[in-house]
């Protein structure tokens, strides 16, 4: 109903690093918002199934643009096989597979200039990095693609998500809540249920919590899913280093 | 300004006078980095600095309103500062230039130099 602050928003800063690194005018500024989201949803949208954690984009104001791109997934091996436009089926090389990857966004990308009316960039230069987790499922974000991925499947929602706190405790999360709302089992009127474990102090700043909310597409319509996740308390102040 | 001038390394000064460097940044850590690192350069060439200034820091600050519709009064305020620092190269080198002109300073931070 739209009373509570969104939980990474509020710590930046504090527990939470941003998630896009540049210091620039305004107006450049705005236009790499642009492009973020842009790269961010191409990203998201063509490596579905690797679990990605977290994209981090730094820009530099230089002569030519200058973006870096660090991705933290889940399952990376996805990107070596899923390059979506390649008739090959495996690359067993990363640096090849990294390559394409960063030319098809590239490509994209120009595309996305060209869409809004602005000068063509030239060469970017650009660098895409890719770092894995060793335990996924203390991240928001995979949970919750979990989630969405069961509920599509049309499992029934309280199994479901009693599974993805099962998941969240044994891989060692101090606390987690789960909320999914619509339609539940397809019927007239919806509500929302939701489900926790453990302690998730939402008021205490240097409290170490992750947030994710996703939609699942179910015949009878959306379901809203969040998670938050509980993963202890940080007392010493954050670097960005 | 300055002449040329031999000082006992053996290298020979050029007459450009000096470096001013303005450092912006939205995170003091970064800023830190780059300033660091500047001062590495200056020093191992054998360049003088004058030490970092802080400058004042210049806040920048965004009030909209929550609510998608009515609610005037229930509104959130954002802020960006902005922090700033600057230092001065003298006794400069055609190495030190070279090195400064190579340094690689975190994506977060806005370098001005003026020569």
């Amino acid at each position: 109903m739209g009373q509570k602050v969104h939980p990474l928003g509020f710590r930046l800063g504090i527990t939470q690093k941003h998630k896009n690194y540049w210091c620039t005018k305004s107006q450049t500024s705005a236009l790499w918002v642009q492009d973020a989201s842009f790269i961010r949803n191409y990203i998201e949208k063509a490596f579905f199934g690797a679990g990605i954690i977290n994209i981090e984009i730094q820009r530099r104001e230089i002569e030519y643009p200058f973006i870096s791109i660090k991705i933290h997934a889940a399952r990376p091996n996805i990107f070596l096989n899923r390059n979506s436009f390649s008739k090959k089926t495996t690359k067993s090389n990363w640096s090849e597979g990294l390559s394409q990857l960063r030319d098809n966004l590239l490509k994209h990308l120009k595309k996305f200039y060209k869409v809004r009316n602005l000068p063509d960039p030239g060469k970017i230069f650009c660098t895409i990095s890719i770092n894995s987790t060793n335990n996924p499922d203390i991240h928001a974000m995979v949970l919750a693609e979990k989630l969405v991925d069961d509920l599509q499947q049309r499992k029934p929602y309280r199994k479901a998500m009693r599974q993805v706190v099962r998941k969240a405790i044994k891989a060692g999360v101090k606390g987690i809540k789960v909320k999914i709302s619509g339609r539940l089992n397809g019927a007239d009127i919806a509500r929302s249920e939701d489900l926790r474990s453990g302690p998730v102090p939402l008021q205490t700043l240097r409290a170490e919590i992750d947030y994710s909310e996703k939609s699942a597409k179910t015949i009878y319509g959306l379901l809203g899913i969040k998670i938050w996740v509980f993963r202890g308390e940080r007392l010493t102040p954050l670097s960005n280093l | 300004m300055s002449a040329s001038v031999l000082v006992p390394h053996g290298q020979a000064r050029v007459p450009v006078g000096k470096i001013r460097i303005k450092l912006k940044s939205y995170w003091v850590d970064l800023l830190q980095v780059a300033v660091d690192a500047i001062l590495d350069v200056a020093k191992t060439t054998g360049a003088t600095v004058s030490g970092p200034v802080p400058l004042p820091t210049r806040i920048r600050k965004w009030t909209v309103l929550s609510s998608p519709h009515v609610n005037k009064d229930a509104r959130e305020q954002f802020e960006q500062r902005t922090h700033s620092r600057l230092l001065d190269v003298k006794n400069l080198s055609a190495e030190t230039v070279d090195k400064l002109m190579q340094l690689e300073i975190p994506a977060g931070v806005n370098i001005d130099v003026k020569l």
